[in-house]
C-alpha cells in the first residue's frame, strides 16, 4: 500500500510543477503537432487514377484462364480498372473513343501454341504509345516464360512458399508510408521522449538535496517501497507523453497497423520503463544534478543517434554496437515492423530485447535505491 | 530505560566518529546533546535511527534490539532533521498526511492527528498553503509537525531552531517543554547553549566521538573547579578598599575599573558577607553579580573550545 501512496504523492507533485508538465507534456505535444503536420503533408501520396482497360478473350485454354485470374488479383485491382468486353470490335470502339486506355486481346490459339512450345502473343491495343498496361501484361508474359523454362528443365512446378531472397514489401492502401521524412520525425520524437529520462534523474537526486529520502529512511516502510513508489511515479508521469507518442503514431500510420495497436502500446510502455530506471540509475550514482544531467543527455542523444544512423544504414563499427543497445532502435523496429507487417520474428526480438533492458535496468534502480543516504 | 546505547563504535576510514559512546534515557526526560562540530552527535543520533550501520556497540530502545526490530522500533520515533525536510509542491496538510501514511495511519485517525500536529505547531490556518510560502521559522515548525504527526514515543531534535526569528524559536521551545509534559521523551541537540540549559532535565557533552560528560546542568557546573568572581558597581571606589579586600579570607585577587570593583575568590570560599561589610564601609553599593560558572564555561573547560567552534 505504501508503495501506491508514495507513487501517488510522487505525481501529484509533478503535476503541480508546471515546469515539469510544460516540459513533459506541453513541448512534446507542440512537437508531435508541428510532426504530424511535416508527416501528413508527405505522406499525403499520389492519387493514383486507375487506368481503364478492357479485355477480351477468345481462347478461354489453360493460360488464358491464368491471365483471368492474374487480372482480378489486388495488386492489379488497386492499378486498373478492368471491364471484360464480348468482341473485338466492342473493345475497339471503346478505345478510339476515349472510354479506355487500353484494350488486352487473347486470340484463339493462345494456350494450344504456348502448350506446343510455340512463340504467341497477347495483342494491347492502345490509343496511347506509352501505357501501364504494357507493363502489367509483360510481367504476366515473363512469369509464364520463366515457368514454362522450370517446367521443361524439371517437370511439374510446385512452389509452396515465398523466397526468402523476395524481400516483403508492403502496399498501404491510403499511401501513407513511412518515408525519409518519416524517419527523422519518429527518431527526433523518440529522443525527446528520451529527455523524460531526466525526471527520474531529478527525482532522485532532488530527494538527497532536499533532505526528502531522509523521512523515508526514518520510517517504519521496506527498503524497497520508497524506491518502488518512486520509480511507480515517475513512470507514470512519463505514461502522458508515451501516449502521446501512441496517439501520434496511431494517427499518422494507423490505417497501416493492422489492428496492431497493443504492440505499439506495449512497445511504448517499456520505452518509458527503460526511461525511468535509466533515469533513476543515473541519478543515484552521480548525486549531483549538473552531472546527472549531462549523462543523462549525453546517453539519450548517443542511443538515439545510434538508431537514427542504423535507420540511415550508414552504422558502422563501435555504432552498430551501440544500436544493440539503444532502446530507440528497437521501438523503431517494432513500430515500423507493425506498420510494414515486417517479419513477425523482428517484432517478438524487438520487444523480447527491450523487456530484457527493462527488467534488467528496473531490477539495478531498485538495488541502487535500496541504499541509505547516510 | 527507554534508550541504552551501549559501546557505540563507528569509523569513517581512519576517522573515528563514534569512540565507545554509552548513553541511557530515561522514559519521559529532555537530554540534551552538547558539543562543537564532528564531536559525533549527529553520527550517534544516526545510527539510533538506523542511518548509520555501526562498526560495533549495541542499540535498544524501548526494550528491544535495534538490529532485530528496526521497522517496529521506528514505529515509535519521531525524528526532526537538522535540515528541513518537507515536500514544497504538497501543501502544510498534505505534507503531514503524506509522512502520517508512512507510519501507518489512515482514516478519521490520519485526519486528527494531521490537524493536532498542525494546531501544535500554530499552522492550522496555513493548512492549505505550500510551504514554498513560509518563512524558514514556519518551515521548521512543518518540519517539527512532520515528526509529531504519528504520536511517537521518542522524538529526536536535531538542531531544530538553527536559523529562525526568536518569535518562532520562542514558540519551538514552548512546544518542546509541552510535548515533554504530555510525556514525551525526547533527545535535543543543539548548538545553543541556552536552550539546552532551558529545557533539558539532563545533559551529555560529547567531543571527539566520546561522551566526556553528562549529568543535570547542576552536575556538570559543580564540575568546575574555577573560580569565582563577585563584581560590585560603587558609588566611589578607591585602592584602600582593595587592599582590605585582598586581606580577606579566599580572597585570591581584586581589582577596580572605574566605579567597578571585582573580587576573584576560590571556590566556595563563603566570603560574600565579609566582602559587602568591607565595600559598604567606604561606599555605597549601587548593584552587585556573583557570577556562577555557566554551562558555557563548563563547555570551555571540558573541550577546550567554545561550542561554536
Amino acid at each position: 500500500m505504501n508503495v501506491l501512496q508514495i507513487a501517488y504523492y510522487t505525481v501529484l507533485r509533478y503535476i503541480r510543477d508546471w515546469k515539469i508538465f510544460l516540459l513533459l507534456i506541453g513541448a512534446p505535444f507542440v512537437f508531435y503537432l508541428i510532426s504530424v503536420n511535416i508527416t501528413t503533408n508527405v505522406n499525403q501520396g499520389i492519387n493514383l487514377e486507375k487506368a481503364k482497360i478492357a479485355y477480351f478473350d477468345t481462347d478461354g485454354g489453360p493460360t488464358a484462364q491464368q491471365f483471368d485470374q492474374f487480372l482480378q488479383t489486388k495488386e492489379i485491382l488497386t492499378a486498373f480498372d478492368i471491364q471484360k468486353v464480348n468482341s473485338l470490335d466492342a473493345g475497339n470502339r471503346l478505345v478510339t473513343g476515349g472510354k479506355i486506355e487500353a484494350l488486352i486481346y487473347l486470340k484463339d490459339d493462345f494456350s494450344k501454341s504456348l502448350n506446343q512450345g510455340n512463340k504467341t502473343k497477347i495483342e494491347i491495343v492502345s490509343n496511347k504509345s506509352v501505357s501501364a498496361t504494357r507493363l502489367m501484361v509483360e510481367g504476366f508474359i515473363n512469369t509464364v516464360n520463366a515457368s514454362s523454362a522450370v517446367k521443361k528443365i524439371t517437370g511439374d512446378i510446385n512452389v509452396t512458399e515465398v523466397s526468402s531472397g523476395i524481400q516483403h514489401i508492403a502496399v498501404s492502401s491510403t499511401a501513407k508510408t513511412f518515408n525519409d521524412a518519416d524517419k527523422i520525425s519518429f527518431i527526433g520524437l523518440l529522443e525527446m521522449l528520451g529527455f523524460g529520462a531526466l525526471l527520474g534523474c531529478f527525482s532522485v537526486i532532488n530527494s538527497i538535496k532536499k533532505n526528502t529520502l531522509i523521512r523515508f529512511n526514518i520510517s517504519p516502510i521496506n527498503d524497497l517501497a520508497y524506491v518502488s513508489g518512486q520509480f511507480l511515479g515517475n513512470f507514470l508521469t512519463l505514461c502522458p507523453s508515451s501516449g502521446l507518442f501512441i496517439a501520434f503514431t496511431y494517427y499518422v500510420w494507423g490505417s497501416s497497423m493492422q489492428g496492431n495497436i497493443l504492440n505499439i502500446v506495449l512497445t511504448f510502455l517499456l520505452f518509458t520503463v527503460i526511461l525511468t530506471a535509466l533515469g533513476m540509475i543515473v541519478g543515484y550514482l552521480t548525486k549531483k544534478t549538473g552531472l546527472g544531467a549531462l549523462i543523462t543527455v549525453c546517453l539519450n542523444v548517443l542511443l538515439s543517434g545510434a538508431a537514427f544512423v542504423w535507420m540511415l544504414g550508414t552504422a558502422h563499427g563501435f555504432m552498430e554496437w551501440i544500436v544493440l543497445l539503444s532502446p530507440q532502435y528497437y521501438v523503431y523496429l517494432i513500430v515500423k515492423d507493425t506498420i510494414f507487417e515486417g517479419f513477425t520474428s523482428r517484432i517478438q526480438g524487438s520487444l523480447i530485447s527491450l523487456a530484457m533492458a527493462a527488467t534488467i535496468l528496473t531490477a539495478v534502480t531498485l538495488f541502487l535505491g535500496r541504499r541509505k543516504a547516510v | 530505560m527507554l534508550v541504552e546505547v551501549k559501546n557505540l563504535v563507528k569509523r569513517y576510514k581512519d576517522v573515528l566518529a563514534v569512540d565507545n559512546v554509552s548513553l541511557a534515557i530515561e522514559e519521559g526526560e529532555i537530554l540534551g546533546l552538547l558539543g562543537p562540530n564532528g564531536a559525533g552527535k549527529t553520527t550517534t543520533i544516526n545510527a539510533m535511527i538506523g542511518l548509520t550501520k555501526v562498526d560495533s556497540g549495541e542499540i535498544v530502545i524501548f526494550g528491544k534490539n535495534f538490529k532485530d526490530c528496526e521497522l517496529e522500533i521506528k514505529r515509535d520515533l519521531g525524528v526532526v532533521p537538522q535540515d528541513i525536510a518537507i515536500f514544497e509542491d504538497l501543501t502544510a496538510y498534505e505534507n503531514l498526511c503524506y509522512f502520517g501514511k508512512l507510519y501507518g495511519l489512515k482514516g478519521a485517525l490520519l485526519k486528527e492527528r494531521v490537524v493536532e500536529a498542525l494546531e501544535f505547531t500554530g499552522l492550522l490556518d496555513r493548512k492549505k498553503q505550500y510551504p514554498k510560502k513560509f518563512s524558514n521559522g514556519m518551515k521548521r515548525r512543518l518540519n517539527i509537525a512532520c515528526a509529531l504527526v504519528h504520536h511517537p514515543k521518542l522524538i529526536i531534535m536535531d538542531e531544530p531552531t538553527v536559523g529562525i526569528d526568536p518569535q518562532s524559536r520562542n514558540h519551538i521551545i514552548q512546544s518542546i517543554k509541552k510535548l515533554n509534559k504530555m510525556g514525551s521523551t525526547i533527545i535535543y541537540i543543539s548548538h545553543y547553549m541556552e536552550e539546552i540549559e532551558e529545557i533539558c532535565t539532563r545533559i551529555v557533552i560529547m567531543d571527539h566521538g566520546r561522551v566526556i560528560a553528562k549529568g543535570t546542568k547542576e552536575e556538570l557546573k559543580a564540575l568546575m573547579t574555577s573560580d569565582e568572581r563577585v563584581v560590585v558597581e560603587l558609588s566611589t571606589a578607591n585602592y584602600t578598599l582593595v587592599d582590605n579586600i585582598k586581606k580577606l579570607s579566599g580572597v585570591k585577587d581584586a581589582y577596580v575599573n572605574g566605579n567597578e570593583l571585582t573580587v576573584i575568590s576560590q571556590k566556595n570560599s563563603k566570603n560574600i558577607n565579609g566582602i559587602i561589610d568591607h565595600v559598604s564601609e567606604s561606599s555605597e553599593i549601587i548593584s552587585l553579580n556573583v557570577e556562577q560558572p555557566s554551562l558555557e564555561t563548563v563547555f570551555l573547560t571540558l573541550t577546550g573550545r567554545s561550542l561554536r567552534d
